[in-house]
């Protein structure tokens, strides 16, 4: 995982508990309290990041990868990948569109070590869409409710979220359903 | 041969699906007039690009002769061409000429990925086999990396400033607290000598041996502590002089063996013969490794034990050992005999003495002289210090050492003693009448300087903090006036810093605090000498 993941835990761990609690879990999670955004880290290192802060904070990890998703919209967007998102879309519904266009697998082609996972989007209605979410990596389907919401903050919409089922696949595969409300 | 005559396939792809295959180009007819447009380079022109011409679309920055086109267009294909519409969007390409039309193809030119958005392009706009995108991401993420790079850069620069204020302050409070702890010490290990010198019965010389122990003990403390800090801020330095190993071994020896003869120790030292000469090395530094080794070696070796320290000479290195047969360091705590603050519990003998900080100070200074040291024990069998330091030759000017052993010369000479303080007034005032020195004595440089104006005097002894004038400044006045006699820095201030200014003041020496009347007669004994003695002229070098 780039270490960009670890910084945005990082921060919003301090900006909602403050530097004592961060220091308190990433010495618990035995891990080095700063991170280099563009270096690539085990993934057991953010795995132990959660699960720390989850049991510290006392946040069910769930609400915590949920509370993740939604920061990490602005949070990147703040570390100047604005622009970036911008490319995938200027609003909700182009976004959401274009999601599903191998936009990750062309990011994934400049970060080499990237592991990125695939979206595919089925538009149902001009306000609903199907979501698919396929990653190597297991326990994130919470991360991609809250990465959805946090969309719909950054263009200033509301949507209803949900997540549908976790599909038998070979890889973490859950399905979604987002409704623009307004 | 016969065969079949099939056609060649058809590659050229029809007209009608160029818009789409790229989106970025441009045809024209000879006249230059706009007949077909890559998808998204038509989104970037004008609603009535059809017919208009090639200056009414774009501004052309390269070829710079581009003006000529209006007149005869013939572009050749390796001309780069870089044009820019109405909107911003800069396109880079070639004109290729087909019959009567000429293709501009082109991709365009981005700096940022701000540049795509202004054009409202997305990702999905640019065909998979341009690479534009990607490498707009690229630069991003390069220039992220940069700027995470300074951040860091920044944020390790204000933690070494932080750390050096920190470690600054610590080494100004220790030099501070060292200054102040010496400054009575000074007092009480002179009156202490000044004492045993009276007459006393058998219970008080007793009484005020125990007191003198315990002062210099508490100045072995005082020393520690001061010099670990000053290793610990890189500050010590190592000053490599001709030193004889004869001399070092020695002196190191003379230091111990009081402590030695109290348990009846013997020790025995060997100079391999190949080691018995001059080499360039910092003796007071490695006498002060040494007196920590044999010290140790003493306090864990049993009564009428015995010690032996060697030097070798091996592939241009000088190899010392301090060996004895104690009872040895446990194993377990071998590992860590050398960091600040330990010491290894030899059973029942714990050493309640030291700070724990004498080998730790032994092996940076060690390793300051560019050696290493090592230990080798087995516990009931007693343990060897081995270091190791490099055996640069020295040559010699002259053969001679201050050497405190050496013969007690008579003094004589009229000494200006200038010390504010009351107390070491009397300790140093005591000190010159013992080594039967005549002495006039004033409490500040003013007074001093005066003095000097009014007789003439063999040397002074000039105190460093003092009201009114100082002793840096009275140094520098007296010089001012001509005279030349030796003039000594007494100071409670140790650091290399405080003895620099000493002598860029003009001072011949310095002596610290508390000083002992041995140490004071061999540095009197040197000034007071003769102009021409060797010993000044080795001093020199």
């Amino acid at each position: 995982m780039y270490g960009l993941v670890n910084k945005a835990i990082r921060d919003l761990v301090i900006a909602e508990r403050g530097e004592q609690q961060w220091d308190t879990i990433a010495s618990a999670a035995g891990s080095d309290p700063d991170f280099i955004g563009m270096q690539t880290y085990d993934d057991a290192v953010t795995y132990a990041l959660v699960g720390k802060a989850s049991e510290i904070l006392e946040v069910p990890a769930a609400e915590l990868l949920r509370l993740f998703g939604r920061y990490w919209i602005r949070y990147t967007a703040d570390e100047g990948y604005g622009s970036l998102l911008q490319l995938f879309g200027a609003t909700m519904e182009e976004f959401l569109d274009n999601l599903g266009n191998d936009l990750h697998a062309r990011v994934a082609l400049t970060m080499p070590e990237l592991r990125p996972p695939e979206f595919r989007t089925e538009r149902l209605a001009a306000d609903r869409w199907q979501v698919h979410y396929l990653s190597e990596r297991p326990g994130l389907a919470p991360m991609v409710l809250g990465l959805l919401e946090g969309l719909a903050q950054r263009f200033d919409r509301e949507v209803e979220v949900q997540h549908l089922e976790t599909v038998a696949d070979s890889k973490h595969h859950e399905l979604y359903e987002v409704r623009i409300v307004v | 041969m016969s065969g079949t005559d099939a056609s060649p396939p058809t590659l050229a792809p029809p007209a009608d699906y160029f818009p789409d295959l790229l989106p970025f180009h441009l045809v024209i007819d000879s006249e230059t007039r706009a007949l077909q447009s890559g998808k998204l380079l038509a989104r970037a022109l004008p609603n009535n690009w059809r017919g208009a011409t090639l200056a009414e679309l774009f501004s052309v920055r390269l070829p710079h002769n581009a003006e000529t086109y209006r007149h005869a267009f013939n572009p050749t294909p390796q001309q780069l061409w870089v044009c820019e519409t109405e909107s911003g969007l800069v396109l880079r390409g070639s004109w290729q000429r087909f019959g009567e039309h000429y293709f501009y193809l082109c991709s365009a030119l981005f700096h940022s990925l701000d540049d795509v958005e202004r054009q409202n392009l997305r990702l999905n706009d640019f065909a998979p086999h341009d690479a534009a995108a990607d490498l707009l991401m690229m630069l991003q993420q390069h220039e992220l990396a940069m700027g995470q790079l300074r951040d860091l850069s920044s944020k390790l620069r204000e933690k070494k400033d932080l750390a050096e204020r920190a470690s600054n302050a610590k080494t100004t409070f220790l030099a501070t607290m060292s200054h102040e702890i010496r400054t009575p010490l000074n007092g009480v290990l002179g009156m202490l000598e000044a004492l045993t010198d009276t007459q006393l019965g058998a219970e008080q010389r007793d009484i005020v041996g125990t007191m003198e122990a315990s002062s210099t003990h508490l100045l072995h403390i005082v020393n520690d502590i001061l010099d670990f800090a000053k290793l610990e801020a890189g500050r010590m330095e190592i000053s490599p002089q001709p030193c004889h190993l004869d001399g070092l071994i020695r002196g190191a020896l003379a230091v111990c063996e009081g402590s030695a003869s109290d348990k009846s120790i013997s020790i025995r030292s060997n100079i391999e013969a190949a080691a018995d000469g001059h080499f360039a090395l910092d003796e007071v530094r490695l006498r002060q490794v040494l007196v920590n080794l044999i010290g140790n070696a003493i306090k864990f070796s049993e009564p009428q034990g015995r010690i032996d320290v060697s030097v070798a000479l091996a592939n241009d290195k000088l190899c010392f050992s301090v060996r004895d047969y104690g009872c040895g360091i446990p194993y377990d705590k071998q590992a860590h005999i050398f960091r600040p603050f330990r010491q290894a519990e030899h059973g029942r003998k714990r050493n309640a003495e030291g700070t724990g900080l004498g080998l730790a100070i032994s092996r940076r200074i060690v390793e300051a002289c560019d050696g290493h040291i090592e230990l080798e024990s087995e516990p009931g069998f007693g343990a060897e210090f081995r270091f190791v330091v490099p055996a640069h030759p020295a040559r010699l000017a002259q053969e001679a050492s201050l050497d405190a052993t050496a013969c007690e010369p008579e003094l004589d000479g009229l000494v200006l003693l200038v010390e504010d303080n009351a107390i070491n007034q009397k300790v140093a005032e005591l000190n010159l009448d013992k080594l039967g020195l005549a002495h006039v004595t004033v409490d500040n440089g003013q007074r001093a300087v005066a003095a000097t104006r009014e007789r003439d005097f063999d040397l002074i002894l000039m105190d460093c903090h003092m009201p009114v004038m100082d002793g840096l400044e009275a140094t520098r006045a007296i010089r001012a006036q001509g005279r030349t006699l030796p003039i000594l820095a007494l100071t409670a201030d140790v650091l290399e810093e405080a003895r620099s200014a000493c002598l860029q003041a003009g001072m011949d020496d310095v002596l610290t605090k508390p000083i002992r009347r041995e140490e004071l007669r061999a540095r009197l004994a040197y000034w007071l000498g003769p102009a021409s003695s060797p010993l000044r002229a080795v001093d020199h070098l």
